[in-house]
């Protein structure tokens, strides 16, 4: 048994073969591109002609054209007046000089690099050395990512000596000490050092000025775009904000850092096929998917986004509002998260990354879930509805039912079986067990999550590329749970020939996971079908596991004569941990490969196509001492004469396949045109064809099955056979199910943007979606989805004179997004079906009514905003603030009963939100050695329904939770509402909850329930969803270190809590709650508590009383929380030793995450961020260590 | 050189791509590939006979409301005060029995409205596969379409009257499966004449046999065709159907060839089935041995009448009405069947005077019930009396068959044969007079609210 499973679990079958088939193919990729690099050097030539054009456009174009680096030092080449000029493959020298003659500038030519710098510098530090000075301080300076700064100029005030840095990042200047060094970069903040004596290799960071903040290059998957020059609400977050959290996913790295962006972390995990439900903007649709668009580099994904290394990815950009998102047309209604990921750069010399870290996750605690009634207590209760003779039919059932080992005991004493002596003692030692200790001491384990990457990238003159390797190994906290990854990516770019760009990607993933953990198998059946009694006992003090009492009487499965011919039908949990398997493995490969050509200056077109392939394979085995085999071939077995087994003694098997495979192609055109310096436009156009079949096979079931040989036995699927004990008849159990979805899409896009004098821009886009979901009509009907945006660089207006904020910009955009719906259908679809109800003939019903108005739903969204800096960039930010309109959202309507059918499922619902994400940067202290930097972000979404055509019940909407899959909407509330049934204190002499019929305190819970049936007599308490959220996040440098702590927050909003309810309590366990120790016990308790009494006997049970307590005003708490979520420690060891031996940059970080709750408005400690009963997110530590290499 | 090449290749690939996708033809094909798997659109002709075969839609919804409302059953008081508050609204003729609530014998036959409207607008895509299949299938989702409208006109309309027929309301003709269409109320007459026209298209296209009873036949279409002139009291065509439909098929079963001690009577369908319908239970008459018939009625059937046996059943001392026909246990058959042709072919003859031929249908039918050799022939003395005794004997052959309820309709017009019906619950008496205006069930509130359609005066 071991031996096969570490040989399956480490190395699955073909993994290793896979695995080097790719290192092969990877080392032959990385050999193609060296070769590139040692081929490319020749006499580069540009061709421009401009009516006005100054150096700095000149230097860019020449970048575009050559992919040489040109670096200029100081401000001067500002200086230097546009010319007008014409050349035809003229050689860069000669482009230069034309604007360099004259001035008290020149130029190098280094490699692939240009450096323009002043003509006396240039002759000092290259002909005459200055004479050797009492010291000479050495250094680096690079960029915040470790990339060197080529040219800086490293200038020493004192004596007006100046230097640049060579192509390592690399200087060494002489002075006297005390004398300031002053390190300065285009676009970069100046940093200055003061020299000593004994001054170490100085290893510089150089951090960008605002004005480049500005500069930031959103992608929204077809195009990038200057976000200065974008009328959109666009989200970036940089590598660098990404890579502050550690974590094996690219969404929770998002979690607090980006405004509008709410993880509804108490939202149901398995609605959502990524297992995080997150929204942007609140929430704009009722029954279709909510999730956002996630889109990695160009293609919609289809795979889990859970699987995509985070470490491939440079970039993640956030498309909020009309602007930004409706490119995206049908599918954008809920925003959009686009995924850059890492690409190399021309002519950037080879660079390595590599990481590695390990996070600690905590074992839960156990002893918060508030749903527990201790052992005493429990037994308690136990004893007294034994007394009235409550378990008499369960213990004298025919179907063998299981009891508690405490009843199992009464019964015995009371049969004279055990002494009341004997009894006493033996239920006086389970009220000293608690289930809770053997489950965090057995079932749970400190989680161990460990990550390596290995990124490689750079380029040549005709290439660049970017390979990466990762790993991931996770332990879960329980025990049994476990998961890796493997991923391989390759994005390389070719550059043929002039104007042409070839690029092609590679993407490997493979998951596997295994979760074994019996925890959510403990409970003890028959009526306890969801539940254990506390005091099971799971381990004995030995360390072997214990049997507990499981869907039959322990008596009767103990007994050796009733059990003749069966197997041992007991429970042990602690064995199966290693008795069952459940494996998920997962490969995603995708391939892309794209062509870029620039047919005309300004001119381009764009071919782009994606092939994804993901199988997902799951396998459950049973071993055959597994319960679950174990009682499957029991409950079937034939005792009747000798044993028959109809399920084989042996293993069980079952295994289902699902494949999706996926074609994109996308062919594009761009335009890009600049004339008179004053009038830009930016246009690109295309169309794009997707198509997505899934395919699933869910196979039969293998019985008797030998895990050694993968051998199996033939049973009956057809025939019934009586079970034991119950005497049913059923057939056996084989799960077979096909299915094959296809999606098709054919899609118009078309994005424009007209810039005049760089103050005013205006965009413009639309987008047409066909699909095959939906209906005839829409089809034929060119129905865009568009949105038009202004901006207005209001600072650079010649009246602007606010020296308070020297940068401001105002947006406003207005739109439309879509979202689809998979259920509905614009064709009329029929199921065919066997026997009829009179001939049994084979027949076929309409399944869907098909809908020829079937239409996209629509986000109509308006954003007002704002950008704006102040002197020095002390302060920055953001306003952004939205209406947004739900319109012909997916909705069961009622139907006029003659159409033949009693509802449809139509666009007939609409809703209304509106809300406003504010961002706040503020740096209060700079200084060389210490900083502090502040972010603050503050979101707000309301929404409302303002359409629904079906009148919820109370009953029904009383069920609402922030989850998706409760919802029943109400015309004028929030889409997640919280309601309760009004109610007043607990009554005096017998500590009964009251409710209210006719404005009167009332005890007849079934009347006041019948009096509270529509919904307007319901209380209503507000939003089940934050309706306010952000974050506070502040970072603190010094000299190499850096501290960072994350608040995050979310107010507003109400949540149900669970308390004690009796009936389920007795009838199934269900009820338990540690308010129990708070309930009404005597007169007089009413006034300090809410919960109440417990019936004084089982004849007094209602049900309804439980009910209405259970959805009752004094139940409902306010979900308000403000939570420091998570603290990083970072240390960027850059000493010279280390530096030189060929590290750019070696990062060592401490990160804590879940860290705990800082204010809550609910006065239980419970925590409101979690789904249902699901414990609160365990703390989890990582250490790690990030080195950039050469 | 070697670039410009490369250029052409790449500019004519990028327009090959967009080419490709804005030929629409191609576009089309490509968007129409099927969402998911396990649904189908109606692709051939067989697949709209399949919607067809779906007998609990098209032969198992006819509304149970006017079988309730009739007078061939009691229940007692303490079944009464058992049943709901929509059922015993029913069976007290309450004004509106039904308030806001879904109301089953209006949903039902408009479900099969609905999935016959499905059939006929698919139709033409496939009727090329073969004209005679095509046709077969026309005329039946006609028949069944009108089967539902007929139902429901008898239902939720009054009473054909020709000289208020322009006027009455009847229902709203839904002829399309467009759910976006929006329908009025037809008058009666307009009902009437739709019914009529499709009913004979469909005796045009129906084959004259069909493997099951719940598909419709020729004979089907002509009996149909004699019911609805029947309620029209348009006698002359009501024969001219029922003689067409007997001269197809006449077989009447012999009751003596049943075994009277099994239930059901038949594992198969009787020999005189013409055509398989079934109503919805609603209110009592859902509860076998709830419905009870009075001693004196019981005891108008002869001792050697099999129907005593056939039909009744006694329970704690009660006669209960059992049923007819009965193939699932505890159907209520509403369809179609020979014996109903010949009682309509006698009442035809009586009114148009020919005594002996209308004595002879009857007689001719009665035979086959009674014990072999006992029944001796009714005569008549002149036409009115035998029309009087074919009356009689039509309420005890066509008992529980939702036809009584149609009867009551058309024969309270006249004074000779207008009844009124009573109930009793609890000592308190609930009467019915002759053309009520209750003999029309109020449309259901939500269709009313949601179609806006006038509601029926009560």
């Amino acid at each position: 048994m071991y031996k096969k499973f570490t040989r399956f679990f480490c190395t699955p079958p073909g993994y290793i073969h896979k695995f080097l088939l790719v290192m092969k193919l990877t080392t032959i990729l990385i050999i193609a591109a060296f070769l590139q690099v040692s081929a490319a050097t020749y006499a580069q030539k540009v061709t421009y002609k401009s009516n006005k054009v100054t150096l700095e456009q000149m230097i860019k174009e020449i970048r575009k054209q050559t992919g040489y680096n040109v670096l200029a030092s100081g401000n001067k080449i500002d200086k230097i007046p546009a010319k007008a000029v014409d050349f035809k493959d003229t050689p860069i020298q000669d482009v230069l000089q034309t604007f360099l003659a004259g001035q008290p500038l020149t130029f190098t030519l280094d490699g692939q690099t240009i450096v323009i710098k002043d003509k006396e510098q240039s002759n000092k530090t290259e002909k005459n050395l200055p004479p050797p000075s009492p010291i000479t301080i050495s250094g680096r300076v690079t960029d915040s990512l470790g990339t060197p700064l080529i040219g800086a100029t490293i200038a020493n005030k004192t004596s007006n000596k100046s230097t640049i840095t060579d192509e390592k990042g690399e200087f060494s200047i002489s002075g006297e000490s005390g004398e300031k060094i002053t390190v300065s970069f285009i676009g970069y903040n100046t940093y200055t050092i003061t020299i000593a004596n004994n001054t170490p290799f100085q290893a510089i960071v150089l951090h960008t000025s605002a004005s480049k903040l500005n500069e930031v290059v959103v992608s929204t998957g077809y195009q990038q775009i200057a976000q200065e020059r974008a009328t959109g609400s666009f989200v970036q977050v940089d590598n660098q904000l990404l890579n502050r959290r550690v974590s094996t996913d690219v969404l929770s790295k998002l979690e607090g850092v980006v405004p509008g962006l709410l993880f509804n972390r108490n939202s149901n995990p398995a609605n959502t096929a990524s297992g995080v439900d997150i929204s942007i903007q609140g929430y704009n649709t009722l029954f279709s998917d909510a999730q956002p668009l996630i889109v990695v580099d160009n293609f919609q994904y289809d795979g889990n986004i859970q699987n995509i290394n985070p470490n491939d990815i440079e970039s993640v950009t956030v498309l909020k509002d009309a602007a930004a998102a409706s490119i995206w047309g049908a599918k954008s209604g809920n925003g959009v998260i686009v995924i850059t990921t890492k690409r190399g750069r021309r002519n950037q010399n080879l660079q390595i990354d590599a990481t590695a870290n390990a996070t600690i996750l905590n074992k839960p605690n156990l002893f918060y879930n508030p749903n527990f009634i201790s052992s005493p207590g429990f037994i308690a209760i136990e004893q007294n509805l034994f007394s009235q003779g409550y378990y008499d039919s369960a213990l004298s059932s025919p179907n063998h039912l299981p009891v508690s080992p405490t009843v199992q005991i009464l019964a015995d004493q009371r049969s004279g079986k055990i002494s009341a002596a004997e009894a006493t003692s033996q239920i006086n030692a389970l009220k000293n067990i608690d289930i809770r200790n053997d489950l965090t001491k057995y079932f749970y384990q400190k989680g161990i999550n460990q990550q390596y990457a290995l990124n490689l990238k750079g380029g040549g003159n005709a290439n660049d590329y970017f390979f990466s390797m990762g790993y991931d190994d996770g332990r879960d906290v329980m025990v049994g749970n476990k998961n890796n990854r493997l991923t391989l990516t390759s994005n390389v770019n070719f550059y043929p020939v002039k104007n042409l760009t070839v690029s092609a990607g590679f993407n490997y993933i493979q998951t596997n996971a295994h979760a074994n953990s019996p925890i959510n198998n403990i409970y003890t059946g028959g009526s306890y079908l969801h539940s254990i009694y506390p005091y099971a006992q799971l381990v004995d003090a030995n360390g072997n596991a214990l049997p507990i009492a499981r869907d039959y009487s322990q008596v009767w499965v103990n007994d050796p004569t009733s059990q003749a011919g069966l197997l041992n039908w007991q429970f042990k949990p602690y064995d199966e941990i290693d008795l069952t398997d459940n494996y998920n493995r997962q490969i995603d490969n995708r391939l892309n490969f794209g062509l870029h050509y620039n047919i005309l200056p300004g001119f381009g077109a764009d071919v782009k196509y994606q092939y994804e392939k993901l199988q997902s394979n799951n396998q459950q085995y049973y071993d055959p001492n597994s319960y679950y085999a174990r009682n499957l071939i029991n409950q079937y077995t034939n005792l009747s004469g000798s044993p028959k087994y109809p399920i084989p003694v042996g293993g069980v098997y079952n295994w289902g396949d699902s494949y999706l495979s996926s074609n994109n192609i996308r062919g594009q055109l761009t335009f890009a045109h600049e004339w008179n310096s004053k009038h830009q436009i930016n246009a690109i156009a295309g169309a794009e064809v997707n198509n997505a079949v899934t395919t699933s096979n869910i196979a039969a079931t293998a019985y008797g099955y030998n895990n050694t040989n993968g051998t199996s036995q033939n049973v009956d699927f057809a025939d019934y056979f009586v079970l034991n004990p119950s005497l049913n008849s059923a057939v056996i159990p084989n799960a077979q199910g096909f299915g094959k979805l296809t999606n098709r899409y054919i899609d118009y896009f078309s994005n424009a943007s007209y810039i005049y004098d760089e103050k005013y821009i205006i965009s413009a886009s639309a987008r047409i979606d066909r699909s095959n979901l939906f209906g005839v009509n829409v089809n034929q009907q060119a129905n865009p989805l568009y949105s038009a945006g202004l901006a207005w660089n209001l600072s650079k207006e010649s009246f602007y004179h606010v020296d308070l904020f020297p940068y401001l910009k105002l947006r406003a955009t207005y739109g439309y997004n879509g979202n689809i719906n998979r259920q509905a259908t614009g064709v009329l679809t029929i199921q065919q079906l066997s026997g009829s109800y009179f001939y049994n003939t084979p027949f076929a019903v309409v399944s869907n009514p098909g809908n020829p108005e079937l239409r996209w739903e629509k986000v109509r969204d308006i954003n007002l905003g704002a950008d704006f800096g102040s002197k020095n960039n002390i302060i920055t930010g953001s306003f952004d603030y939205y209406f947004k309109k739900g319109i012909d959202l997916f909705a069961q309507s009622p139907l006029a009963p003659s159409t033949g059918l009693s509802s449809f499922f139509g666009n007939t619902a609409n809703t209304q939100g509106r809300g406003l994400d504010i961002v706040l940067n503020i740096q209060p202290i700079k200084t060389s050695n210490f900083s502090w930097q502040t972010n603050f972000l503050l979101s707000h979404a309301t929404n409302v329904v303002t359409k629904y055509n079906l009148k919820s019940s109370a009953a029904l909407v009383l069920y609402n939770t922030a989850d998706p899959s409760t919802i029943n909407p109400v015309v004028g509330r929030p889409v997640f509402s919280i309601y309760s049934y009004r109610s007043g204190p607990l009554t005096h002499d017998t500590g009964d909850p009251q409710g209210y019929i006719d404005g009167k305190l009332s005890t007849d819970y079934s009347n006041i329930i019948k009096n509270a049936s529509s919904v307007d007599s319901l209380y209503f308490n507000g939003s089940a969803r934050p309706t306010t959220f952000g974050s506070f996040r502040n970072t603190w440098t010094y000299k190499q270190f850096s501290v960072s702590a994350n608040v995050v927050y979310k107010l507003n909003y109400y949540f149900r809590r669970t308390s004690i309810n009796y009936s389920a309590l007795f009838q199934n366990w269900g009820g338990a709650n540690k308010d129990y120790y708070n309930r009404w016990q005597q007169p007089g308790d009413e006034n300090k508590t809410i919960v109440p009494s417990m019936p004084s006997s089982v004849t007094n049970l209602d049900p309804n009383r439980d009910t209405f307590y259970g959805y009752s005003q004094s139940l409902v708490d306010k979900g308000d929380h403000i939570r420091l979520q998570d603290i990083t420690l970072d240390y960027n060891w850059k000493t010279a030793h280390i530096l030189r031996k060929g590290f750019r940059n070696v990062h060592l970080f401490l990160y804590v995450n879940n860290i705990g709750i800082l204010w809550r408005a609910n006065h239980d400690g419970l925590d409101p961020d979690t789904y249902g009963s699901s414990l609160p997110l365990p703390r989890t530590y990582s250490l790690g260590i990030k080195t950039d290499l050469f | 050189m070697k670039s410009y090449n490369l250029t052409k290749r790449i500019l004519g690939s990028i327009l090959a791509i967009l080419l490709s996708t804005t030929s629409c033809k191609k576009q089309d094909a490509f968007l129409a590939a099927i969402p998911n798997q396990s649904l189908k659109v109606p692709q051939s002709l067989n697949d709209l006979q399949l919607i067809l075969q779906d007998d609990r839609v098209f032969n198992n919804s006819d509304p149970g409301l006017g079988l309730a409302n009739s007078e061939d059953y009691y229940v007692t008081d303490a079944f009464f005060l058992s049943m709901n508050f929509v059922s015993q609204n029913e069976y007290v003729w309450a004004k509106n029995p039904y308030p806001n609530t879904d109301v089953d014998g209006w949903i039902g036959p408009y479900q099969a409205i609905y999935y016959a409207n499905v059939v006929l607008d698919n139709l033409s895509k496939f009727d090329q596969e073969s004209l005679n299949q095509a046709g077969a299938i026309k005329g039946a989702a006609l028949f069944f379409r009108s089967w539902a409208f007929f139902n429901l006109l008898q239902t939720f309309s009054l009473p054909y009257d020709s000289r208020s027929s322009n006027q009455d309301l009847g229902i709203l003709l839904r002829l399309s499966s467009d759910l976006n269409k929006k329908y009025p109320r037809s008058t009666i007459q307009q009902c009437y004449d739709q019914i009529i026209q499709d009913v004979s298209t469909s005796l045009n296209l129906l084959p004259s046999t069909t493997i099951n009873s719940t598909l419709p036949n020729k004979t089907a279409a002509n009996a149909f065709l004699a019911r609805i002139y029947l309620s029209m009291s348009d006698y002359n065509n009501a024969f001219k159907y029922a003689n067409a439909c007997l001269t197809i098929n006449s077989s009447i079963t012999d009751f003596n060839g049943l075994n009277l001690t099994k239930r059901p009577i038949s594992p198969t369908p009787l020999t005189e089935e013409i055509f398989r319908s079934d109503a919805q239970f609603t209110g009592p008459i859902g509860t076998t041995s709830a419905r009870i018939v009075t001693p004196s009625f019981y005891a108008t059937y002869d001792a050697n009448d099999l129907r005593k046996k056939v039909f009744f059943y006694t329970l704690s001392g009660n006669i209960v009405l059992f049923g007819s026909y009965d193939v699932k246990k505890n159907g209520l058959f509403t369809g179609l069947a020979t014996d109903e042709m010949y009682l309509i072919r006698a009442e035809c003859y009586a009114r148009m005077g020919n005594t002996s031929a209308a004595m002879t249908d009857l007689n001719n039918l009665l035979v086959k019930r009674w014990v072999t050799g006992t029944f001796t022939p009714y005569t008549a003395i002149n036409a009115n009396d035998a029309l009087q005794k074919i009356l009689v004997e039509r309420r005890k052959e066509l008992i529980c068959r939702g036809l009584r309820w149609l009867d009551l309709r058309r024969l309270n017009k006249d004074p000779q044969f207008a009844v009124t019906l009573t109930r009793t619950v609890n000592g308190q008496t609930y009467t019915l007079p002759p053309n009520d205006p209750r003999y029309a069930m109020p449309i259901p509130d939500n269709e009313i609210q949601l179609s806006g359609i006038p509601q029926n005066q009560r």
